[in-house]
C-alpha cells in the first residue's frame, strides 16, 4: 500500500536491515576501514573475557535491580495525588517537569552541583561534613547516576499511573469503604490489584528505558567512569564503536543488548497491541 | 434519473453468503425501500449499488450502464449515511460542495448548486456553521444537501432517520417524501422500520437472509403477502398466527371452531396450517367467533390493543375501537373468514 | 477521592510535606541554572547560593556567539522542525492506511513497524553508521532528519492508527462517493481530522528530537546540535559556571516554553499513549 511505503521504508532501511547487517558484522573482525574476516563467535567469546564487558553487565544487573524502586515511587506518589493530597495539581505539573528536559541538560546541571567543589559539597561543608566526590568515586558514581535518572523520570511514571488510576472505579473504592476497609486495606486489596496492567506496563517501559536511554546522562556526567564504574552496555557499545575503534566487537555487544531488550519490547508490543485493537 | 437493475447479484464475505442471487429492477423516479430485520443484507445490497462493497457475482446497471466494476464516484449515485458522515472540520457549505470541488467544477456552479440545495432544505442560515453546531435534524438535512448538490441519478439512503428522536423522525419522513416529489429522482432507502417503509415507499423490497422475500407496493404487501414472514414483518402490531388443521371439503379447524378456508387451494385433510389474522380484523360484530381471556390491555387513546389467551392456550392481539375490556374479562373476538390469510406450516401462502 | 475519612485526610496532609520537598527539588536545577546564568564569574565565586543581585546578560551573549551556540541552535531547529513535520506526514499516512484501508498483510506490516521498537539505535549503532555513510547522509541535516523520523516513527504510527480506527468508516466512504481519490481523502479529510492527535505527536516528537544526544552525536560530527554543543561546552568552560549555565538555559528554554504552553496536551498525550482505553 502506497500510504504505508514511507513508514515501512524508513523502518526497514534504518532499523530492521541494520539489525541483520549488525549481526553479520558481529561475526567478523571488521574495523572502521577494513571489512575484516569471518571469525564466527570470536567477538562474543572475547567479550566473556573482557573486563569492560563484564563490568558493563554487572552494572546492567545493578541497574535492573533498581527497577522496583523506579516503579514503586511513582505509583505511591500517583495514588497519593489521586487520593487528594493537598496541592496535588501543583505536584502533578511540577513532577513532570524534569521528565521533559534533555538528559544532557539534567546531566550538565548535576555535574556542576555534584562536582567535588560543587554546591552539594559546599552545603555539606557548611554543616561540618566533609564532601564526597560523588561522581568521581567508583562506589558512589553508579548509585548517584541512577538516583538522578530516577529523579528525572519519576514524573513520567506518576503520569502513567495517574492515567491508570482514572480508570479505577470510584464506586468500587466507596463500596470497600462501606465494607469497613481502612485506607491501607483499600490500597492493598482494591487499588493496587486494579493497577496491575499499569504496573506491568510501567515495569516494561522503565526497564527498557534504563537499558537504552541512560546514554545521555552517563555521557555528560561520568563518561562511563571512573574506570568502568558507570559503563553500561549501551555506553560500552558507543565506546567500542568510536573511541576504541572496534566496530565488530561493538556489534557483538549490541546483539547481547538486543537480546535483553527484545524480550522486554516483545512484552511491550503485546501490551500496546492489546490496547490498539486493530 | 435512472433505472436501477440488479441481475442475479450475490455477495459473500469469505464463506458466508450475505446476498444470494438477488434480481430486481427499480424504475426511473421510483422510491424503493429495502426493509428487513437486522442482518438481512439490506444495507449490504445498498452498499453494493453504491460501489462501497464489491459484487461477488452478477451485474448492476444504473441508467442502462453496467456499473458493476465502477468506482463509487463514477456511478452517478449519492448516499446519505446513518451517522450522516459529515466532515466535522468543514462548514456546512464546504461539506455540501466537497464532491463538486473534488470534480474541479467552476466556482460559480458550485456556489449556485449549494445555494439551491440549501434553499430546498432551509439551510441557508447555517451555511457557514460547522456540523457540531447543528442539531440532529439539521445535520441530517446537510447530509441530504450534500447528496443533492451532486445531481445524482440515484439517491441512496442507509437508515438515515434512525439517529433522530421519534418526533423528528416522523417530520423528516414527510420531508423526504416531499423532496422525492420535488426532485423526482430514483431513490433507494434502507430501513429496518416497517412503518417507514409503508409510509414512504412506492415499492417495498422485503429481504431476509440475503434473499428477496417479496417485492410490491405497500398495499399489496399488507393485503396480499406472499408468505408468513412478510405477513408478520409488515404491519404493527404483528399479524396473529393461529395453528389450524385442514378438514375435508375446504374447511378448517382453528381455535376450537370450524370455518371455510379463505384459500382456493385444495388441501389434504389433516394438514397442519397457520391462519393469519391482523389485529384490526378481530374487531367485527359477526363472523367466526373466538372466545378469549384478556391478559393485558394496551390503551393507545382512540384504539386499544387487547392481549388475550384463547381456549387453546394460544395468545392473540386484537384491536378494539369502541369498548375497552379489562384484565380477566372473557371476550368474544369475531372475524370475517375472507380477512384471514392462510399459510402452510413452512410459511408458504395459500391463496 | 471525595468524602475521605478524617484520619485519611490527616495522613494525606502529612504526606504532602515530603511531596512538597520533592516538588521543590524538581524546580531547583532549573532555578540553579537560571540564577547562575545571570551572575558574573566573580559573583559566583563569592556567593554561589545567593540570588543574582546585579543580573548580567553577558554570559548569554558570550555563549550565543563565542561558544557558537547560535550555530548549534540553528542546527537543532532545522533537524527538529524537519523531523517533526516528516513524522506527522509519514505517521498520518501510515495510520490512515493501517486503520482505514483493507489490503493484504495489513496486520503483518503493523507488526513490522511496531516491532522496530525492539531496535533502539544502540542495538544497530555500527550498521546504522555504515548505512548513513553508504547513503552519504553523515553530517547532513537531511540525514539527521531521516534518522530521527526512523527512530521516533513507531510510536507515532501506533498513535495515529489508534486515533484513526476510532473514526467512523462512513466518513471515508462518503468522501469516496463524493469522488475523492485516496490521496484526496487523506489530504482533505484524514489529515485535518487527525490534527488533535498530530499536534500532540508534534509536541512529543519535538521533545524527543530536541533532547536527543546519541543520534546527533553519531550523525552530526561536524555540525553540532545544541545538545552535543552543550556537552562539549561542559568540558571547555568547567571553570566558568555562569557561562556554562547560560548555555544550559538557552538549550532548555524552547522546551520549557513548550511545556508551559502545552502542558495539558503533553500530559494527556503521554497518558493516552500509555494506557489507551
Amino acid at each position: 500500500m502506497l500510504f504505508l511505503l514511507p513508514a515501512i521504508l524508513l523502518v526497514l532501511v534504518f532499523r530492521i536491515f541494520p539489525l541483520f547487517w549488525g549481526f553479520a558484522i558481529s561475526l567478523t573482525s571488521a574495523t572502521s576501514t577494513d571489512p575484516g574476516q569471518f571469525i564466527g563467535a570470536g567477538n562474543y567469546l572475547r567479550a566473556l573475557d573482557d573486563p569492560n564487558f563484564r563490568s558493563a553487565m554487572a552494572n546492567a544487573v545493578a541497574v535492573l535491580l533498581s527497577v522496583p524502586i523506579f516503579v514503586t515511587i511513582p505509583m505511591l506518589l500517583a495514588i497519593l495525588i489521586h487520593q487528594g493530597v493537598p496541592g496535588r495539581t501543583f505536584f502533578r505539573s511540577v513532577y513532570f517537569f524534569p521528565a521533559i528536559l534533555s538528559s544532557v541538560i539534567i546531566g550538565s546541571i548535576f555535574s556542576v552541583v555534584l562536582s567535588f567543589n560543587g554546591n552539594l559539597n559546599a552545603l555539606l561543608n557548611l554543616a561540618g561534613i566533609s564532601g564526597v566526590d560523588w561522581l568521581g568515586h567508583s562506589a558512589t558514581a553508579l548509585p548517584v547516576t541512577l538516583a538522578i535518572q530516577c529523579w528525572s523520570t519519576f514524573g513520567m511514571g506518576v503520569l502513567i499511573f495517574l492515567a491508570g488510576l482514572s480508570t479505577v472505579s470510584k464506586e468500587m473504592v466507596e463500596a470497600a469503604r462501606l465494607d469497613g476497609a481502612k485506607m491501607w486495606q483499600i490500597w492493598w486489596h482494591v487499588i493496587i490489584p486494579e493497577l496491575r496492567p499499569i504496573i506491568e506496563f510501567s515495569t516494561v517501559i522503565t526497564t527498557i528505558g534504563l537499558l537504552t536511554s541512560m546514554f545521555g546522562l552517563i555521557y555528560v556526567l561520568t563518561g562511563g567512569g571512573p574506570g568502568t564504574a558507570t559503563t553500561v552496555p549501551e555506553y560500552l557499545i558507543w565506546a567500542a564503536q568510536g573511541r576504541l575503534n572496534r566496530p565488530a566487537y561493538a556489534a557483538a555487544v549490541s546483539m547481547v543488548l538486543f537480546l535483553m531488550t527484545s524480550i522486554l519490547a516483545w512484552l511491550q508490543i503485546r501490551i500496546l497491541s492489546r490496547n490498539a485493537n486493530i | 434519473m435512472a433505472r436501477v437493475e440488479l441481475k442475479q447479484v450475490s455477495k459473500s464475505f469469505g464463506s458466508t453468503d450475505v446476498i444470494r442471487d438477488v434480481s430486481l429492477s427499480i424504475e426511473e423516479g421510483e422510491f424503493a425501500v429495502f426493509v428487513g430485520p437486522s442482518g438481512c443484507g439490506k444495507s449490504t445490497l445498498l452498499r453494493m449499488i453504491a460501489g462501497l462493497e464489491e459484487t461477488s457475482e452478477g451485474e448492476i446497471f444504473i441508467g442502462g450502464d453496467d456499473v458493476t466494476d465502477e468506482e463509487p464516484a463514477d456511478r452517478g449515485v449519492s448516499m446519505v449515511f446513518q451517522s450522516y458522515a459529515l466532515y466535522p472540520h468543514m462548514t456546512v457549505a464546504d461539506n455540501m460542495s466537497f464532491g463538486l470541488r473534488m470534480a474541479h467544477r467552476p466556482k460559480a456552479e458550485i456556489k449556485d448548486k449549494v445555494e439551491r440545495a440549501a434553499k430546498i432544505l432551509q439551510l441557508e442560515e447555517y451555511l457557514q456553521r460547522k456540523p457540531a453546531q447543528l442539531s440532529g435534524g439539521q445535520r441530517q438535512r446537510v447530509a441530504i444537501g450534500r447528496a443533492i448538490v451532486r445531481d445524482p441519478k440515484v439517491f441512496l439512503f442507509d437508515e438515515p432517520l434512525s439517529n433522530l428522536d421519534a418526533e423528528l423522525r416522523v417530520q423528516m419522513r414527510v420531508e423526504l417524501a416531499k423532496l422525492h416529489r420535488v426532485l423526482g429522482n430514483t431513490m433507494i432507502y434502507v430501513t429496518h422500520d416497517q412503518t417507514e417503509a409503508l409510509t414512504m415507499a412506492d415499492r417495498i423490497v422485503v429481504l431476509r437472509s440475503g434473499r428477496i422475500e417479496q417485492i410490491g407496493t405497500p398495499g399489496s404487501l399488507y393485503q396480499d403477502p406472499d408468505n408468513a414472514f412478510v405477513a408478520g414483518f409488515i404491519g404493527s402490531p404483528r399479524m396473529n398466527f393461529l395453528t389450524a388443521t385442514a378438514l375435508a371439503g375446504g374447511r378448517l379447524a382453528v381455535g376450537g371452531r370450524e370455518m371455510d378456508s379463505p384459500a382456493q387451494a385444495t388441501l389434504e385433510p389433516g394438514r397442519k396450517l397457520q391462519l393469519g389474522l391482523r389485529p384490526e380484523h378481530l374487531d367485527q360484530n359477526e363472523g367466526i367467533d373466538l372466545e378469549a381471556t384478556v391478559e393485558f390491555v394496551e390503551a393507545m387513546g382512540s384504539t386499544s390493543y387487547v392481549h388475550a389467551t384463547l381456549a387453546t392456550g394460544e395468545t392473540i392481539i386484537a384491536e378494539r375501537r369502541s369498548s375497552q375490556p379489562r384484565t380477566g374479562d372473557k371476550i368474544i373476538l369475531h372475524f370475517a373468514p375472507a380477512s384471514a390469510r392462510l399459510f402452510g406450516d413452512d410459511g408458504e401462502r395459500f391463496r | 477521592m471525595s468524602g475521605a475519612g478524617k484520619r485519611q485526610r490527616l495522613a494525606l496532609r502529612i504526606a504532602a510535606v515530603p511531596m512538597g520537598l520533592l516538588a521543590l527539588s524538581c524546580l531547583y536545577p532549573i532555578f540553579f541554572a537560571i540564577n547562575n546564568a545571570f551572575k558574573t564569574r566573580d559573583d559566583y565565586m563569592r556567593d554561589r547560593f545567593g540570588l543574582a543581585t546585579q543580573p548580567t546578560f553577558d554570559n548569554f551573549v558570550q555563549a550565543w556567539s563565542r561558544a557558537h551556540l547560535n550555530e548549534y541552535f540553528l542546527n537543532s531547529v532545522i533537524a527538529t522542525l524537519g523531523a517533526v513535520i516528516l513524522l506527522m506526514v509519514v505517521s498520518s499516512m501510515a495510520g490512515f492506511a493501517l486503520a482505514s484501508l483493507r489490503f493484504p498483510y495489513r496486520r503483518f506490516l503493523f507488526a513490522v513497524i511496531l516491532s522496530s521498537l525492539m531496535i533502539p539505535v544502540q542495538v544497530v549503532l555500527v550498521p546504522f553508521m555504515r548505512t548513513m555513510l553508504a547513503l552519504n547522509l553523515v553530517n547532513t541535516h537531511i540525514g539527521l532528519i531521516l534518522s530521527y523520523t526512523a527512530f521516533f516513527l513507531p510510536f507515532s504510527v501506533y498513535m495515529m492508527t489508534a486515533f484513526y480506527s476510532g473514526l467512523p468508516r462512513e466518513l471515508i466512504e462518503a468522501a469516496r462517493i463524493d469522488g475523492a481519490k485516496l490521496l484526496q481523502v487523506w489530504w482533505h479529510v484524514m489529515l485535518p481530522l487527525g490534527m488533535p492527535a498530530l499536534v500532540t505527536l508534534a509536541i512529543l516528537n519535538t521533545l524527543s528530537c530536541w533532547n536527543d544526544i546519541l543520534i546527533s552525536l553519531l550523525v552530526m560530527q561536524k555540525h553540532r546540535t545544541l545538545m552535543v554543543g552543550i556537552s562539549a561546552l561542559k568540558g571547555q568552560y568547567s571553570d566558568q559556571i555562569p557561562l556554562f549555565t547560560s548555555g544550559i538555559v538557552i538549550a532548555a528554554a524552547p522546551i520549557v516554553v513548550l511545556y508551559i504552553l502545552f502542558q495539558r496536551r503533553i500530559v494527556s498525550g503521554i497518558a493516552v499513549g500509555a494506557v489507551k482505553g
